[in-house]
C-alpha cells in the first residue's frame, strides 16, 4: 500500500500537531504552505517536504497539478473558506481545523461542496476523541443516566491563556477571526450536540467584554510591559513573567511570541510586538465572558459558560437525566455518576498515563481515523468517521445563534440544516 | 425588655421551625393560626398557646385588637399577600416566608405599605445568615476576587424532593403558589443580588416541565401508585418505599403527608391523600428545570441553573473576579479562593458543627435577627423588603422571559 499523502496549509501550532501524529502512523508531508519563509523552511526540513512543494501562499499550492490525496487545513479562521473550497475542487480530501468559517454561508457551501464532489470533509473536533468524552458518550448513550434532562457544561479558560490568545493575541479580535464562541468554543458546542444526539433548536446568550478593556488599565501604565510599568509586581499578565522566565525548555505559550525563541528573540518580540503589549491597551474586541443557554429537542436544555478569567484550563460538567446524573472535570480525568435508584456513586478515571498527546489524546486518534477514512476510500469503501461536516455544521450553527442572541438579545431559532 | 409576643400564621413546617427559633431566643407564641384543627392543637399544646388564642381563619386573627408584636407569615404563597397587608394594617412586625407573593404588584404594594407604617416586613432569605454565604460575602467584599467577571450558581434539587414538593406537593402549580423560579430559587437570586451587591438589568432564561408529565407514564399504569403499578420495583417515586419504609424515626418528607405520622395514617393518606399519586399524573404545572442568565451593572453576568433531578439538594457557586476565583458547596460547607499570579490557594470551612438548624444555619440567625430588630427597634436588618424586591423582581423577568423567548429588562427601584 502506498503511504497516504498529505499537502498542510499552515506550519503553526495545529498544523504541526496533525503533520506530526500522520508521520508517525506512515503517511507523509507532501507540501506544505505558509506566509512565513522561516518557519516554512523548518517545518519544511523538519519532515522532508519535497522543495518544490513548499509554498508561500496557499493559492500557488492548490493552482497546480494535484499532488496529495488530502489537505489539511490549519490555516487562519478567515482563509478557511476560500481555501477549503480550492482544495475540494481540484479534488483533495480536506482535515479541516476548527471553527470551519467565520460565516454561517460558508460553512453550509463548503459542506454542499463535499458533499456534491463526494469527498471527505471532516472537522478537527478532536475532543470527541478524549477518553473522557467517549466514556461520558457511552455513559449517555448506554441509557443509565436516563432520559437527558439538562446538560451543564462550563469551558474554564485559564486568565493567562485567554490574555495570551484571545487579548493579545492572533484571536483577539473577531474580525480578525471568528467570534469567541465559535474560535474558542466550538468544541463545547460540538460536544453537547454530539453527546446528547439532539438537535438545538434554540439558544439565549449574554455576554461580553469587561475587564481586558482601556478602562481597566493601571493608572500610568505604558502600552508595552517593557516600558517600565508602575504594576509589573503585581500584574498576572506583566509580559516578561509569563514568556521570559523560560531558558532551557521553553513551552507553549512562550514559543509562540516568536519563531526563534531564543531569549534575546523573545525578548525582542515583548518589546514591540503583539504578546509585549498591556492587556488593557490591546485592540481586542471579543467577549470575556459568555453564557448560553439551548432548548434541545425533546425538551432538554444545555447551559454553557465560557469564562476567560479562570484559575485553569479545563471543562466541568455535569449531566442530569431522569435515572441518575454524571459530573466530571476534563483536566482531572474523572467522571462520577450517581444512580438515583441506589444512590450509589460510581468514580471512572479516563486517564491514559500512555498518552501524552494534548486535547486529552484525541489529536492522535483523530488523525488516524482520517487517515484510515482516506484508506477505506482508496480501497473502495465507505469511511467511517465520527466527524462528518454535516454533524459539524449543527454545531456552529448553534455558535452562529449564540453570537446573534448575545447581540440582540433573547432566543434566537437554530435553522435546521436540511 | 419586654419578652416578644409572636402570632404565627400557618403551623406547617416553616412555620415549626420559626417558632422553635424564637422560643429558643426567648420570645412568647401568643397566638397561632392553622386551618386544620387537629395540627393546631398539637402546635397549641407544644408551646403553651391559650385556646382562645388559637384561629382557624388568619382573617379572624388579625380582626381582634392588636395583642402582640409581630407576625411570623408562614401561610401558602396565595395568601401572602392578603394576610401581610392586613397584619401590617394592624400595626404589625412582619417575618415573611418567601416567596413574598405571586405577582410584582403585591409585591411592590406590601413593601410601599411597610414603609408607609415605619413597620419591619423582613422576607425569610434565611441563607443570607448561613455561615457559608456569610463568609462568601465578607470575602466578595473585602476584594478577594477583584472586579466580579461572572457568577455561576447552580440549585440541585433531588429528584425525590422535587418529586414531593413540585410535583405532588403543595408548590406544584403556579396559580396556587408561584412559578419554580420564585417558590424554589427565590433564595438563589436574592443570593446573586445580595453578594454582588449589584442591580440586575436584564434576563433570559429556557426550561420546561419535561420529565413529570404525562407522557412518561407507564402505560396502563393506575393514578395511584398503591392501585397495583406494574413498575412499582423499579419506579424511584413508587410512594409506599418514599414515605412508609420508615417507622420508628420519621423523618422529613414522610412527616409531610399527614399529620398523625404513624403507619396506619400515612398509609391511608397514600391511599387518598396527594402524595399516593403517580408522579406522571398529577395536576402539577411548575418546570422541573430551568436556566437563567442575568445581565449585571457594570457588565458582569451571573447564569443560575436549576435542575429538580439531581442526585443531592445543594448549591454549587463559582465567582470568576478580575484577581482570583471563589468555589463552593453548600452541602460541604467549604469554601476554596484561588489567587490569580500566584496561584495560592486558600480553604475556609464554613460549618458550625454546634448548629443543628437547616439552611447552613440561617433559620437561627434569621429568626433572632428579626427578633433583635422587633425588640430593639433596630431597622438595620440584613434582609429588608425594599432589599428582598429585587430578587423578586428578576424571577418575576425570568419567567416572562421563559415564557415569551425574549431578553426581559428589569426594572429598578
Amino acid at each position: 500500500m502506498k503511504p497516504i499523502k498529505l499537502l498542510i496549509l499552515g506550519a503553526g501550532g495545529r498544523g504541526d500537531v496533525y503533520a506530526r501524529h500522520a508521520g508517525a502512523l506512515g503517511a507523509v508531508v507532501e507540501g506544505v504552505v505558509d506566509v512565513n519563509p522561516q518557519r516554512l523552511k523548518q517545518f519544511g526540513d523538519l519532515y522532508g517536504v519535497p522543495e518544490e512543494h513548499r509554498y508561500l501562499t496557499w493559492e500557488e499550492a492548490l493552482s497546480g497539478e494535484k499532488f496529495a490525496d488530502a489537505v489539511v487545513n490549519s490555516t487562519p479562521d478567515r482563509i478557511h473558506y476560500p481555501s477549503t473550497m480550492a482544495a475540494l475542487d481540484k479534488g483533495y480530501h480536506v482535515l479541516l481545523e476548527k471553527p470551519m468559517a467565520p460565516l454561517e454561508s460558508e460553512c453550509r457551501e463548503m459542506v454542499k461542496k463535499a458533499e456534491e464532489k463526494g469527498l471527505l470533509l471532516m472537522v478537527c473536533h478532536v475532543l470527541r476523541y478524549a477518553p473522557f468524552f467517549e466514556k461520558l458518550k457511552e455513559l449517555h448513550d448506554g441509557g443509565t443516566l436516563g432520559e437527558l434532562v439538562n446538560f451543564e457544561l462550563t469551558e474554564h479558560v485559564a486568565y493567562w491563556h485567554f490574555a495570551h490568545a484571545y487579548v493579545r493575541g492572533i484571536f483577539r479580535n473577531e474580525e480578525g477571526s471568528s467570534p469567541l464562541i465559535l474560535a474558542k468554543s466550538c468544541h463545547d458546542l460540538d460536544i453537547i450536540a454530539y453527546i446528547t444526539g439532539r438537535k438545538a433548536l434554540s439558544a439565549v446568550a449574554e455576554g461580553n467584554l469587561m475587564h481586558f478593556v482601556s478602562a481597566n488599565a493601571p493608572e500610568g501604565a505604558p502600552d508595552h510591559c517593557l516600558d517600565g510599568c508602575p504594576v509589573e509586581t503585581t500584574c498576572p499578565y506583566f509580559a516578561p513573567r509569563l514568556y521570559l522566565k523560560q531558558i532551557d525548555r521553553v513551552y507553549w505559550p512562550s514559543t509562540n511570541v516568536s519563531v526563534d525563541t531564543s531569549y534575546p528573540a523573545r525578548y525582542h518580540a515583548l518589546e514591540k510586538g503583539p504578546f509585549g503589549r498591556c492587556v488593557y491597551r490591546c485592540d481586542n474586541n471579543q467577549p470575556d465572558h459568555l453564557t448560553t443557554v439551548f432548548q434541545l429537542e425533546g425538551g432538554a436544555t444545555a447551559c454553557f459558560n465560557l469564562i476567560g478569567l479562570s484559575s485553569q484550563n479545563t471543562r466541568i460538567l455535569r449531566l442530569y437525566g431522569t435515572k441518575g446524573d454524571v459530573k466530571g472535570d476534563l483536566d482531572a480525568g474523572i467522571l462520577e455518576f450517581t444512580e438515583f435508584l441506589t444512590g450509589k456513586t460510581t468514580k471512572i478515571d479516563t486517564n491514559d498515563p500512555s498518552n501524552q498527546s494534548s486535547h486529552g489524546g484525541g489529536d492522535a486518534r483523530l488523525t488516524k481515523d482520517f487517515l484510515d477514512a482516506l484508506e477505506a476510500i482508496a480501497a473502495g469503501k465507505v469511511p467511517q468517521v465520527r466527524t462528518s461536516a454535516r454533524l459539524s455544521l449543527q454545531s456552529h450553527l448553534m455558535g452562529f445563534a449564540t453570537e446573534r442572541s448575545r447581540k440582540e438579545g433573547g432566543r434566537i431559532a437554530i435553522p435546521l440544516d436540511d | 425588655m419586654a419578652i416578644s409576643k409572636l402570632i404565627l400564621l400557618g403551623v406547617g413546617g416553616r412555620g415549626g421551625t420559626y417558632a422553635k427559633h424564637s422560643r429558643r431566643y426567648g420570645a412568647e407564641i401568643a397566638a397561632a393560626v392553622d386551618v386544620n384543627r387537629e395540627k393546631l392543637e398539637k402546635f397549641g399544646r407544644e408551646y403553651g398557646v391559650p385556646g382562645e388564642r388559637l384561629y382557624t381563619s388568619w382573617e379572624e386573627c388579625l380582626a381582634v385588637e392588636k395583642f402582640a408584636d409581630a407576625v411570623i407569615n408562614a401561610t401558602p404563597d396565595r395568601i401572602h399577600y392578603r394576610s401581610t397587608m392586613a397584619a401590617l394594617e394592624k400595626g404589625y412586625h412582619v417575618l415573611l416566608e418567601k416567596p413574598m407573593a405571586q405577582t410584582e404588584a403585591q409585591c411592590r404594594e406590601m413593601v410601599e405599605k411597610a414603609e408607609e407604617k415605619g413597620l419591619l416586613l423582613m422576607v425569610c432569605h434565611v441563607l443570607r445568615y448561613a455561615g457559608f454565604f456569610e463568609k462568601l460575602k465578607e470575602l466578595y467584599d473585602a476584594g478577594a476576587i477583584g472586579q466580579l467577571i461572572h457568577l455561576e450558581l447552580t440549585e440541585h434539587e433531588s429528584f425525590w424532593h422535587h418529586a414531593h414538593s413540585y410535583v405532588r406537593g403543595v408548590f406544584r402549580r403556579e396559580g396556587e403558589s408561584n412559578p419554580w423560579i420564585l417558590s424554589k430559587s427565590c433564595h438563589d437570586l436574592d443570593l446573586i443580588a445580595y453578594i454582588t451587591g449589584k442591580r440586575c438589568l436584564s434576563v433570559v432564561s429556557e426550561g420546561g416541565l419535561d420529565y413529570f408529565c404525562e407522557k412518561n407514564a407507564p402505560e396502563k399504569g393506575p393514578a395511584r401508585c398503591l392501585e397495583g403499578c406494574p413498575r412499582e420495583q423499579e419506579c424511584l417515586y413508587f410512594a409506599p418505599r418514599v414515605y412508609l419504609s420508615q417507622f420508628d424515626h420519621v423523618g422529613w418528607p414522610a412527616t409531610h403527608i399527614c399529620s398523625d405520622t404513624s403507619y396506619n395514617a400515612r398509609l391511608e393518606a397514600l391511599q387518598t391523600g396527594p402524595y399516593g399519586r403517580c408522579v406522571f399524573r398529577c395536576d402539577n404545572d411548575v418546570v422541573d428545570h430551568q436556566s437563567a442568565v442575568f445581565q449585571l451593572e457594570g457588565g458582569a453576568t451571573a447564569a443560575f441553573n436549576a435542575v429538580g433531578l439531581s442526585s443531592e439538594n445543594t448549591r454549587v457557586i463559582r465567582l470568576f473576579g478580575s484577581r482570583g476565583e471563589l468555589y463552593g458547596s453548600l452541602t460541604e460547607n467549604r469554601l476554596t479562593l484561588t489567587h490569580f499570579g500566584s496561584g495560592e490557594r486558600e480553604v475556609f470551612d464554613t460549618g458550625d458543627p454546634d448548629n443543628d438548624s437547616f439552611h447552613g444555619g440561617g433559620d437561627y440567625s434569621l429568626t433572632k435577627d428579626f427578633l433583635d430588630a422587633v425588640r430593639w427597634e433596630n431597622r438595620n436588618v440584613k434582609t429588608s423588603a425594599r432589599l428582598s424586591l429585587q430578587s423578586h423582581l428578576m424571577g418575576f423577568a425570568a419567567e416572562k422571559s421563559r415564557k415569551e423567548g425574549v431578553r426581559v429588562e428589569i426594572e429598578t427601584e
